[in-house]
């Protein structure tokens, strides 16, 4: 209903305006008419997820580089309930985010423990 | 609300014992592995425990804490109207109440008033207030507030739990005074943890007693081995509990008190485990010399840790400066509390080992 509402009072210029406005940097206008992620927020993108990264492998002690998004969690010799422990505290003193333990149950992947910070 | 300012109340003196029997970590080297003792080890900051036979129970080491505090305070067991024993560690299967066997063993007259609290980790806090309250409403004079557990329900077949807990009881003295400086606690209660720290079946249980199955180990999650009589607990669900609920409590009983973080000279928390309490520190930012720990040599010590704690790293500056402390229990129920109070000088004396001949003979 408020896309109704705004597109009927807002032209296309001034929605571009409110979205600058509101999104920052962070989306860039494309040609086709659609909005992407902006260079400067993929690249922040990519490297929070590098770091995300990084923090895990320094949390399970491996190797840089060895950890992916798509490992499975139950594959990690080094993922048990000491791990377990360490990530909610990672996340709440790293990213600022007090995790369930029964949301971080239902991590499969590495990929699936990014989401539960985005919260 | 679950929160008071109580005046007219002076901490006399602080008294803790443990079995003069240790045991180090490592001897589980053998059956979990050397590495993954060290690692545990590493995050609970545990590296041995007191654990006594299981002739000694929890009454024995609070009792043998209130004989040597009575005697360094030079208090008259006469003149002792209260005797509070807050545990889950007691003689009987509760019939009964412990604090009556002790009032006839400590020699406290008849007009002395004996209950038990039944309460693990929160305990402490918890015997402080109802001290407190008691001495400044309800009548009495001159308190013993007596806490800790044995660990009897360990599996030696469970990582999360084997290396954990150690035994300790302590006796705190509290008496009416005029003009003192007040106490002030916070306690709260979550009740749907109940199943995060629990000994499921037992003698004791009505919801679920004793049978020939409740004493068979089964292999549960990650290879640990317990049986229904053996004590279980959720690390995470705990330690996101701890997360959720102590540093609002911690800021909460500041606020009532009217004190900056920085005025405090000791926070001493219940040593539930070193990773936990280094989380908390850092979230909080107390700075770590300020709180203390007592976990390497006597592991997860229930409701006698703050005491513990006390009687083994506090005992040169409190017994001979006022010190304002932040005391705060949490964990089994979910239940938590804490207190601020102006201290000391007071007794402490150093901690007292009980040999397992010391045992009651009833």
């Amino acid at each position: 209903m408020w896309q109704d509402k705004l597109s009927g009072n807002l032209s296309l210029d001034q929605l571009r305006q409110l979205a600058s406005v509101l999104l920052g940097d962070r989306l860039s206008y494309e040609e086709n008419g659609s909005y992407c992620l902006s260079q400067q927020e993929h690249a922040r993108v990519e490297m929070d997820d590098k770091k995300f990264l990084a923090d895990l492998e320094e949390l399970l002690e491996a190797d840089a580089g060895t950890v992916k998004y798509t490992t499975e969690l139950n594959c990690m010799a080094k993922w048990d309930s000491l791990a377990f422990v360490s990530f909610l505290a990672m996340a709440d003193s790293k990213y600022g985010v007090k995790v369930a333990p029964k949301d971080l149950r239902k991590c499969k992947k590495v990929g699936d423990l990014i989401g539960l910070l985005d919260k | 609300m679950a929160s008071a300012i109580i005046q007219g109340i002076r901490l006399a003196g602080i008294a803790s014992a443990v079995p003069d029997t240790f045991y180090q970590v490592t001897s589980f080297n053998e059956s979990f592995g050397a590495a993954n003792v060290q690692r545990i080890s590493k995050i609970t900051g545990i590296e041995q425990r007191a654990l006594g036979s299981p002739r000694l129970c929890c009454s024995d080491l609070c009792c043998a804490a209130v004989k040597r505090l009575l005697e360094d305070l030079n208090w008259d067991p006469e003149t002792i109207d209260g005797l509070i024993f807050v545990s889950q560690s007691f003689d009987f299967p509760c019939v009964p109440a412990t604090s009556c066997i002790m009032q006839m063993r400590l020699g406290l007259p008849k007009s002395c008033a004996a209950f038990d609290i039944a309460l693990g980790c929160s305990g402490y806090v918890y015997g402080l207030w109802v001290a407190a309250s008691l001495l400044s409403g309800g009548g009495l004079h001159r308190v013993l507030v007596l806490t800790g557990d044995v660990n009897r329900a360990a599996s030696p077949e469970d990582r999360s739990t084997a290396m954990l807990f150690g035994d300790a009881g302590s006796a705190t003295a509290l008496e009416k005074a005029g003009a003192s400086s007040p106490f002030a606690f916070l306690l709260g209660t979550d009740g749907t943890g109940w199943s995060s720290l629990i000994i499921p079946a037992g003698i004791q249980s009505s919801r679920h007693p004793r049978n020939e199955e409740t004493r068979i180990r089964h292999r549960a999650e990650a290879g640990n081995c317990r049986s229904m009589e053996d004590i279980y607990m959720d690390g995470a669900e705990i330690f996101a509990f701890t997360l959720r609920e102590v540093p609002p409590l911690v800021s909460s009983v500041l606020k009532s008190t009217g004190w900056n973080k920085d005025e405090v000279d000791y926070f001493v928390f219940h040593q539930a485990n070193e990773f936990i309490l280094r989380h908390l520190a850092e979230s909080m930012e107390l700075p770590l010399p300020k709180m203390p720990l007592s976990l390497k040599a006597y592991g997860n010590t229930s409701s006698a840790s703050i005491p513990l704690t006390i009687s083994s790293k506090l005992r040169n500056s409190i017994s001979t400066h006022s010190c304002k402390l932040l005391m705060a229990g949490f964990g089994v129920g979910y239940s938590w509390g804490a207190c601020t109070m102006t201290c000391g000088p007071l007794i402490a004396p150093p901690v007292i080992m009980v040999n397992e001949s010391e045992a009651w003979q009833c």
